[in-house]
């Protein structure tokens, strides 16, 4: 543990975090990390209502998507995006929402989790790892001080079931859900070493307390696995590969970055009431943006509550919930659907905002990440798949923006073609295909034309 | 099985799991010798972690137990239950709270060292360390440390001792055992070339009870009687079982109960106040409460039959719940029997239980049909196929909700699953979203492809007396007992198991008490598929 590059500072929350000095000791990155957010809304949007316009260049929002407007010069706008759920075979595919919601991990079902499935079984969680996990992976893997291979965040929703875990740790075979964190407060103490201490000797002490549970853990650990079942093994070796993780964290960190400081998330509210659904989501970007900053982590997966929410949006005088108009065909049921859309898609681009003002490399971090927003489906009340919206933010010129790109007339390339633009934009040109073939029709690689 | 196919396929109602041929038919079930099905290890739930560590610590420990538990991401849902084991590992945030509950609770045990330790370190401070280690170790662990670890331990607090003082090395003990797996997972090792079946032994069995029973550790009365070698036979498994049940620990099989009806979800209940003026805004907790009181009378101080808790023409309620239903008489804070003024009667017509996956606006006749059919009746929904349209057509806000999902079933997309859902859901109809009695709703449905359940039923009440009398609702309550008491779902290897236990619940008329006896005299529970490493 490094106390002499660390020093304390209180942030208004009351919160006492750990941050190193901010002089560099860290010999400068050649360029900055590269980051990915997913970023998730539930129940689809009404395919015909996304756009007035729709040339390349020459694209025109639809009042639903019109708080994109001010930002169309970093975005790329795609749709008829096909997730081909419909190619997994009957038992390994759950229904729309919940096949679709866990579509950033494109695998088959596994079986036994939920009594509505397929054809006389139970349906499970996905059996593989979600992008933001994988790519993570990759990245811990091949950055030691990058602490964290991905984040889970979510508003709202204090349990977790088929519907509302969008992200999966695997591996491949494994049904492996990642409950997400709901709390922006102790997300925040969590990847910031949060420690409430007040003096260096008391701070050392528990660094001494943490590193002697920490060694016991793993030898016990070590010990048991080699005891036990390959099966129960498996879940040992993940509590190990935890164990490492949470140790990167504590160690101090080695940020270059001067827009790496404490933050201040105000006082403490109570995440789960709903009142607090927007503000929840906005202390999540802080954190998120923060955390890039100080490149703690570089994939993160947000979530606007999970897919099928069916939370009521009585700010806008609705009586039903998001879930149950989207399942209505009419005028008025699609007029509330695009109101919630519009202002999920106004909030999110609260991300854009918090990452555009942190400077970093004489541009902003936004200039070096990917923010990817997609739905579990097209359009809610048809359950489809196969017409989704999905939409690029930043990039930094990788991706060549402000363009609209249709690629329902450009059959078999899928959802999974799309994971590995993102995969591809990481930095990881060798990734060529993710996830189960069977929902890669037209065949490997990425998107085409997106760069 | 599935009940249908949303193509419009019908599938006859078959046993609820094919895998379990009963006696009387070609394959006998239970074989001459034990047949369990596996048993992976299992993290400790986050109940389990709680009381774990409440039923160890002194009593001033218990609300940082409970304030650090709290802060633990809920697990993930698998068949109603949060203890699969299959879902039970540690992520890295869970690693984290860990750690953090650990820290916590550690600091807090050592603010009364009196309390905490069997000596007094005054005659000795090493002497007095080594004996709380070894005693405490053996809580935590469940069974006596073994030379390695305890080594391990003393070598922590040694260090500890040597850089601060004698509290630290105790606090330092305690913050490392808690994280340790030998407390987290409940482990029973096996040995290569062995027979493929082996018993439990007495400190195994001892743990299993615990958990069974209490959702925790075993006591030193259960510990020490294992040790003694007294806990080997089913009768001794027996005999503890009942030891156990007539505890007030018991009563954390409540949990049970809780996940299977979702009532531990009514936290998240939230209702339109223009719809719904003037409720108690603690309503949500009192309907959990209601349903937790009468679960404890039917169960652990009544007759504890399936039948009763089905059907019992009373509830418990205090005088802010009673309010809330509009019966009159019922005062006071405290939650007392009061017998239904009209027709209404068990659990699953408990104001909680019904209106737990209700609208802000209204009931959810779907998700009330739903329920009783996967959970109650044990069978599966078939999912809708992708791409099928789920528009009902034009919404006329003045048709009763009954009326608008009656287009469920004149839609062909809809109407082979939903015809499954709905009509059950309709019996429920005489309770609004917040669980009050109404009056003047049609509530007349029917159960199709259910079984010995199948036929018309008048309202709610006929209907859960219809499956209060159903061997198929029997059934498959000993199934949902049996998937959260063994942390995972039923497999053939364990059919054995589960019809002796079905056969002994039916001969003791529904007995809920007597079947969780009865769940600690199956192969499934007496011993072990030995899978080495």
């Amino acid at each position: 543990m490094k106390l002499s590059r660390r020093t304390l500072l209180r942030s208004a929350a009351g919160i006492s975090v750990a941050l190193p000095w901010l002089e560099s000791f860290a010999a400068p990155a050649a360029g900055a990390p590269k980051r990915l957010v997913t970023l998730f809304t539930a129940n689809g949007d009404q395919i015909t209502q996304r756009f007035t316009t729709k040339t390349e260049t020459g694209f025109v929002f639809n009042d639903m998507l019109s708080p994109f407007q001010a930002y169309r010069q970093d975005l790329l706008v795609m749709e008829g995006i096909n997730k081909y759920h419909g190619r997994l075979p009957d038992g390994s595919r759950a229904d729309g929402h919940e096949q679709g919601g866990s579509a950033l991990a494109p695998w088959k079902s596994g079986s036994g989790s939920f009594p509505i499935g397929g054809t006389n079984q139970s349906i499970g969680y996905v059996l593989g790892r979600s992008l933001d996990k994988a790519v993570g992976d990759r990245i811990v893997a091949e950055n030691p001080g990058v602490k964290f291979a991905h984040l889970a965040y979510r508003v709202g929703q204090n349990y977790n079931n088929i519907w509302n875990q969008h992200s999966h740790a695997g591996p491949e075979g494994t049904q492996n859900p990642v409950p997400p964190e709901v709390n922006p407060f102790t997300a925040y103490s969590r990847i910031f070493a949060g420690v409430d201490l007040t003096g260096q000797t008391t701070l050392a002490r528990r660094l001494a307390m943490r590193q002697s549970s920490l060694d016991l853990v793993k030898g016990d650990l070590a010990t048991l696995s080699a005891k036990v079942s390959t099966a129960d093994r498996a879940r040992l070796d993940q509590h190990a590969e935890s164990i490492r993780e949470l140790e990167r964290g504590l160690q101090a960190m080695a940020s270059s970055n001067a827009s790496c400081k404490a933050l201040s998330l105000g006082a403490t509210f109570d995440h789960l009431n709903d009142d607090n659904y927007a503000q929840v989501g906005k202390l999540f970007f802080k954190v998120i943006a923060m955390a890039f900053a100080c490149d703690l982590v570089r994939s993160v997966n947000f979530n606007w509550s999970g897919n099928t929410s069916d939370r009521v949006y009585t700010e806008f005088g609705h009586t039903d919930g998001h879930h149950t108009m989207s399942h209505n065909s009419d005028d008025a049921s699609f007029a509330k659907i695009r109101t919630i859309k519009k202002r999920l898609f106004q909030l999110s681009t609260g991300l854009i905002d918090e990452l555009k003002a942190l400077p970093e490399n004489g541009k902003t971090v936004f200039d070096n990440t990917l923010l990817v927003n997609w739905s579990e489906l097209s359009q809610g009340d048809t359950h489809q798949t196969d017409q989704d919206l999905v939409i690029f933010a930043g990039g930094g010129g990788y991706f060549r923006t402000n363009r609209y790109l249709n690629f329902a007339t450009a059959p078999k390339r899928s959802f999974s073609n799309m994971l590995v633009s993102c995969w591809q934009y990481m930095g990881y040109p060798d990734v060529t295909t993710f996830g189960d073939p069977l929902l890669l029709p037209g065949g490997d690689g990425p998107l085409s034309g997106l760069t | 099985m599935a009940v249908a196919g949303c193509t419009g396929e019908v599938l006859n109602p078959g046993p609820i799991d094919p895998s379990l041929t009963r006696p009387g038919q070609t394959q006998p079930v239970c074989g001459a010798t034990p047949s369990p099905g596996s048993a992976p290890m299992r993290r400790l739930s986050q109940d389990e972690y709680r009381n774990s560590l409440a039923d160890v610590m002194p009593a001033s420990v218990g609300p940082t137990v409970d304030t650090s538990a709290a802060t633990f991401l809920p697990d993930p849902i698998s068949l109603s239950y949060r203890n699969n084991a299959n879902f039970l590992v540690v992520s890295p945030v869970l690693a984290q709270q860990y750690m953090d509950a650990a820290e916590a609770v550690a600091a807090s045990a050592v603010a009364d060292l009196t309390a905490l330790l069997p000596c007094n370190p005054a005659s000795g401070e090493a002497a007095c360390a080594d004996a709380f280690i070894k005693a405490f170790g053996r809580k935590l662990y469940r069974h006596a440390l073994s030379v390695d670890d305890f080594t391990h331990l003393q070598a922590i607090y040694a260090r500890a001792r040597a850089a601060y003082d004698f509290k630290s090395g105790i606090e330092f003990v305690v913050a490392a055992m808690l994280q340790s797996p030998n407390f987290l997972y409940r482990v029973e090792l096996d040995t290569a070339g062995g027979p493929a079946v082996r018993a439990l032994t007495g400190v195994e069995l001892a743990s299993r009870l615990s958990y069974l029973v209490w959702q925790s550790g075993p006591d030193e009365t259960l510990l020490a009687t294992a040790e003694r070698g007294e806990l080997t036979t089913a009768a001794d498994v027996e005999r503890e079982a009942g030891r156990l049940l007539a505890d007030p620990r018991a009563h954390r099989l409540s949990n049970f109960f809780e996940q299977w009806m979702d009532i531990d979800e009514l936290s998240g209940m939230v209702r339109n106040a223009t719809t719904f003026p003037g409720l108690d805004p603690q309503l949500p907790s009192l309907l959990l409460t209601e349903s937790r009181t009468f679960v404890d009378a039917v169960v652990f101080d009544g007759d504890s039959k399936l039948g009763t808790l089905l059907t019992a023409p009373y509830t418990y309620l205090n005088q802010p719940l009673a309010k809330h239903y509009g019966y009159p008489g019922v005062t006071g804070a405290a939650f007392q029997k009061v017998s239904y003024p009209g027709v209404r009667g068990g659990l699953f017509m408990q104001g909680g239980v019904v209106a737990v996956h209700d609208k802000e606006t209204r009931t959810s006749i779907v998700r009330r049909g739903l329920r009783i059919r996967t959970e109650v009746l044990c069978q599966i929904i078939s999912a809708p196929p992708p791409n099928v349209n789920t528009d009902l057509g034009p919404v006329d806000q003045g048709l009763s909700q009954a009326d608008r999902l009656a287009q469920h079933r004149t839609n062909p997309s809809c109407a082979s699953c939903h015809s499954q859902m709905d009509p059950i859901g309709v019996g429920f109809e005489g309770i609004d979203a917040v669980g009050r009695d109404r009056a003047g709703v049609p509530t007349a449905g029917e159960l199709t492809l259910a079984g010995d359940v199948t036929g018309p039923f008048a309202d709610g009440h006929e209907l859960v007396q219809k499956l209060a009398d159903s061997p198929m609702v029997r059934e498959c309550f000993v199934q949902q007992m049996y998937r959260f008491s063994m942390g995972r779902k039923e497999e053939p290897a364990d059919a054995c198991s589960r019809s002796r236990l079905d056969e002994r619940f039916k001969n003791s008329g529904g007995d809920i008490r007597d079947s969780i006896v009865g769940l600690t005299q199956t192969d499934d529970f007496l011993f072990r598929a030995v899978t080495p490493p």
